[in-house]
């Protein structure tokens, strides 16, 4: 087991946890579930069908352990009568403070982009990361959501619209701020 | 256009230029913490699910060697004083119980997903034979199934899924492992429940049974009143759309693939 533990680490690690950190934006969260996914991966290894590349397969298993975080929370949240909602999410991370180092210490655009980013929906968000952060192909993509190839290019286009789209508010508002 | 373009590429870049984040746990630190996890829990999840299967096994198992004992000490009672008696009886009670509780852990892991779906299935039946058109135009439910219910109630009804793809606008079920068998879709993002859809080809068990598989099927449950339309399906094959009015607020859609005769999907929602 720890051979193969060692090979996924060597191979894939960096981009695992990469992906996981953007997902959940939170570096203590993602080294909590990049746990999660070796041991789901290694308990699951042998029946590994190589249906897809190894890549794909892992970041699938990521992204699914990404989601059941994001659900336990939302169940935990509605037990104290707060609705999850991403907007508020999204508004809450606008504070600076709560920005990691790495983030913080980029230029004011990457920094709009980060936030902007947080407001996208949850499968937007996978296309994008995956696809420009990661830099994953279509298809690739396409394996590690499950979904068809013109699924992903219309979340893509979608997505696209929708950063510009938070982006221009972002500008506005801190004008307005200016001002 | 171009203007668009070039936002994009600005866009583009811009997360190609995000920060690259490294993992600041050691690969042999963290190799350590992840057998340690592997070790003391068999696995998180299935542990949770596990626990209502657990719980009635031991329950059915404590019920039987309560009578057990019971009948055993009716006979014994009077050949024995009866002060003597009735502490006896609750050691033994308690030595029995506890020898079956230590048991049931290693079966009921591997077990689990047999076990767990008849489980379900059956509190499912109770609703699963009077699937009617009827039913749904007086009761508000489909299979015990009510619009505007939340995620957790709906689960409450047909028992919790091998597998899920849950995010705020809609929830895929899957209770067979070839296919997502349940569509729930939310009212607004994270909203109550305004749509059900169900996959007959992958719902076999359970509560599932009732819905219909053929388009005969469909009509005997909701009878022949319908508006043909047809649409593609998935895989270009045309289906045939029934929509039944139920009342002002909801409708019920079948979508028959055409040259098999067989349902694709089964509709159940709120008029938009």
């Amino acid at each position: 087991m720890k051979e193969v533990f060692q090979d996924l680490y060597h191979k894939y690690h960096h981009d695992l946890f990469q992906f996981l950190f953007y997902m959940v934006k939170d570096r203590t969260l993602a080294e909590d579930l990049v746990q999660e996914v070796y041991i789901k991966v290694l308990r699951s290894y042998s029946t590994f069908k190589g249906d897809s590349s190894e890549k794909t397969w892992l970041f699938s298993i990521a992204r699914h352990i990404a989601i059941d975080y994001f659900r336990s929370q939302k169940r935990k949240r509605k037990h104290i009568f707060e609705s999850f909602d991403w907007t508020e999410k999204g508004e809450q991370i606008q504070d600076a403070s709560k920005l990691p180092e790495e983030i913080a210490l980029q230029n004011e655009e990457v920094r709009k982009m980060y936030l902007c980013l947080s407001r996208c929906s949850l499968d937007q968000q996978s296309v994008v990361i995956l696809r420009f952060i990661q830099s994953l192909s279509i298809q690739e993509t396409a394996e590690v959501l499950e979904w068809s190839e013109s699924k992903v290019k219309t979340t893509q286009h979608r997505a696209m619209k929708a950063l510009k789209k938070y982006m221009e508010a972002m500008e506005e508002g801190m004008q307005r701020d200016e001002k | 256009m171009t203007k668009n373009n070039g936002n994009d590429d600005k866009i583009k870049s811009l997360l190609q230029n995000m920060p690259k984040m490294k993992d600041h746990q050691r690969m042999e630190e963290l190799y350590t913490k992840i057998v340690k996890h592997m070790d003391e829990e068999t696995e998180i999840k299935p542990k949770k699910k596990a626990y209502v299967p657990l719980f009635s096994l031991a329950a059915a198992v404590a019920f039987f060697a309560i009578s057990i004992t019971s009948v055993y000490l009716n006979q014994t009672k009077q050949e024995t004083a009866e002060m003597n008696m009735d502490t006896g009886e609750e050691r033994k009670e308690e030595a029995i119980y506890d020898a079956e509780i230590a048991e049931i852990p290693e079966s009921s892991d591997e077990q689990y997903s047999i076990q767990s779906i008849p489980e379900n299935n059956t509190i499912m039946e109770d609703t699963a034979h009077t699937l009617t058109y009827d039913k749904i135009k007086q009761d508000h439910t489909f299979l015990g199934l009510r619009l505007g219910m939340s995620y957790e109630e709906m689960i409450g009804v047909i028992g919790s899924p091998l597998e899920e793809d849950v995010n705020s606008n809609i929830a895929r079920l899957k209770y067979s492992l070839d296919g997502y068998g349940v569509e729930a879709t939310f009212d607004g993002e994270n909203g109550p429940i305004r749509e059900y859809t169900f996959y007959p080809q992958y719902l076999a068990d359970g509560l599932f049974k009732a819905l219909p598989k053929t388009k005969a099927d469909a009509v005997s449950v909701f009878g022949e009143h319908y508006d043909n339309t047809v649409q593609t399906c998935p895989g270009n094959t045309s289906c045939n759309t029934y929509t039944y009015n139920i009342d002002s607020e909801r409708y019920i859609q079948v979508q028959i693939v055409e040259n098999k005769e067989t349902v694709f999907a089964i509709r159940y929602g709120l008029k938009k």
